[in-house]
C-alpha cells in the first residue's frame, strides 16, 4: 500500500510537535485572556454607572428633577465608554418606589416621573455593553438607587 | 499476542505525562479563575447592598414620623426588592426606630437595642435625644460561577445603616 508508509512516518514523527501543541493551547489561553479583560471592563463599567446613579440620587438630585430623561441619559453616558450609541440605547426609568410592582420588571424607558417632594423614589438604568469575545452577545450593565426626593 | 503493557512498563512510560499534568493543573486554575470572578462580584454586591441600606435608611428616616410608617416602608422595600436589587438575591429588610436616651439606645417599644452591629452604628450616629432609623438588609450575591465552586463559597451579605430622622447624614 503506497500511502501507508508516509502516514505511518507522519504519526511517529515528533518534529514540530511543540508548534502543534502551542497552536492547540494558544486558542483557549487567548480566550481566557480575552475573557479576563472583558470581565474587568464589565466590572469597571458597572462601577462607573452605579457610582453616577448613586451621585445623581444623593448629591445631584436637582439633575433628576429639573432635567429631561434624555438629558439624564446623556449625563450617564458621559461616564460609561463601552456602550454603543449610548444616549439612544441606555434605558432610564424614574418613578416613586410605591408605583413599582411587587414582582421584578424590566427597565421601562417610557416612565420618567420625577415625583414630588417627600416621595421615596427609585431610579433604574440599564445599558448593553459591547463584547469582544466571539459568541458572547452584549452584556447588560445595570444600576439602581433609592432616595427621598427633597 | 496482547500489546497491553505490564504494570512496571506502564509506570516507566513517560508518554502523555505533560497532558496528564496539564489536565490536573487546568482544573485548579479554572477554579482559581472562577474564585477571582466570584470575589469581584461579591465585593460589588456587598457595596450595592450597603449603598441600598444606607439610601433606604435615609429615605425612611426623612419620610416617617411613626413606627408603623417605618415598618410599612420596610415591607414595601422587601416587596419591590426584585426591581432594585440587581447584584444579589434573597433579600431581607428590617427597619426599626431607635432613640438615644441617657447614652443608651432603645427601640420604639422601649427595649434596649441588643444587636451589637446596630448598636455600634447607632451610637456613632445618634446624639443624645435623637431619634433615628436602623435599616438592616441582607442578601446573597448572584454568582454566575456557582457551578464551578463549592457551595460553601456563597455567603450572605449583611448591611446595617443608621440615619437620624430629618437629618441628611447616612452612615453605612
Amino acid at each position: 500500500m503506497p500511502i501507508a508508509a508516509p502516514i505511518s512516518r507522519l504519526i511517529r514523527s515528533t518534529s514540530g510537535a511543540v508548534a502543534i501543541e502551542t497552536a492547540a493551547i494558544l486558542a483557549p489561553l487567548f480566550l481566557i485572556l480575552l475573557g479576563s479583560l472583558q470581565f474587568s471592563l464589565y466590572v469597571i463599567e458597572c462601577e462607573r454607572l452605579g457610582t453616577t446613579v448613586y451621585e445623581l440620587s444623593s448629591s445631584r438630585q436637582a439633575e433628576l428633577t429639573d432635567r429631561s430623561q434624555n438629558e439624564v441619559a446623556a449625563t450617564l453616558c458621559q461616564q460609561i465608554a463601552l456602550v454603543e450609541e449610548c444616549p439612544h440605547t441606555i434605558r432610564v426609568q424614574l418613578a416613586p418606589l410605591l408605583s413599582y410592582p411587587s414582582i421584578g420588571t424590566q427597565v421601562d424607558e417610557n416612565i420618567f416621573d420625577p415625583g414630588s417632594a417627600g416621595t421615596i423614589m427609585l431610579l433604574r438604568t440599564e445599558a448593553a455593553m459591547i463584547s469582544f469575545i466571539p459568541g458572547v452577545g452584549r452584556l447588560p450593565i445595570r444600576a439602581t438607587a433609592i432616595y427621598m426626593r427633597s | 499476542m496482547s500489546t497491553r503493557p505490564s504494570p512496571s512498563e506502564f509506570m516507566a512510560d513517560r508518554r502523555g505525562a505533560a497532558a496528564i499534568e496539564f489536565a490536573l493543573i487546568a482544573n485548579i486554575l479554572l477554579v482559581l479563575l472562577a474564585a477571582v470572578g466570584e470575589i469581584a462580584l461579591t465585593v460589588r454586591a456587598t457595596r450595592d447592598v450597603n449603598r441600598l441600606a444606607s439610601q433606604l435608611s435615609l429615605a425612611v428616616a426623612q419620610t416617617c414620623a411613626s413606627t408603623s410608617c417605618v415598618e410599612q416602608l420596610a415591607r414595601m422595600a422587601v416587596d419591590r426588592g426584585d426591581n432594585y436589587l440587581i447584584t444579589a438575591e434573597q433579600l431581607r429588610v428590617s427597619a426599626q426606630e431607635v432613640s438615644k436616651t441617657n447614652g443608651a439606645l432603645f427601640t420604639s417599644d422601649g427595649a434596649a437595642l441588643s444587636d451589637p452591629t446596630a448598636t455600634a452604628r447607632a451610637s456613632a450616629v445618634l446624639a443624645e435625644g435623637d431619634v433615628g432609623v436602623i435599616v438592616t438588609m441582607s442578601a446573597t450575591a448572584i454568582s454566575p460561577f456557582a457551578a464551578l465552586l463549592p457551595p460553601t463559597a456563597t455567603w450572605r451579605i449583611s448591611a446595617t445603616a443608621v440615619a437620624v430622622r430629618r437629618a441628611a447624614i447616612p452612615v453605612i
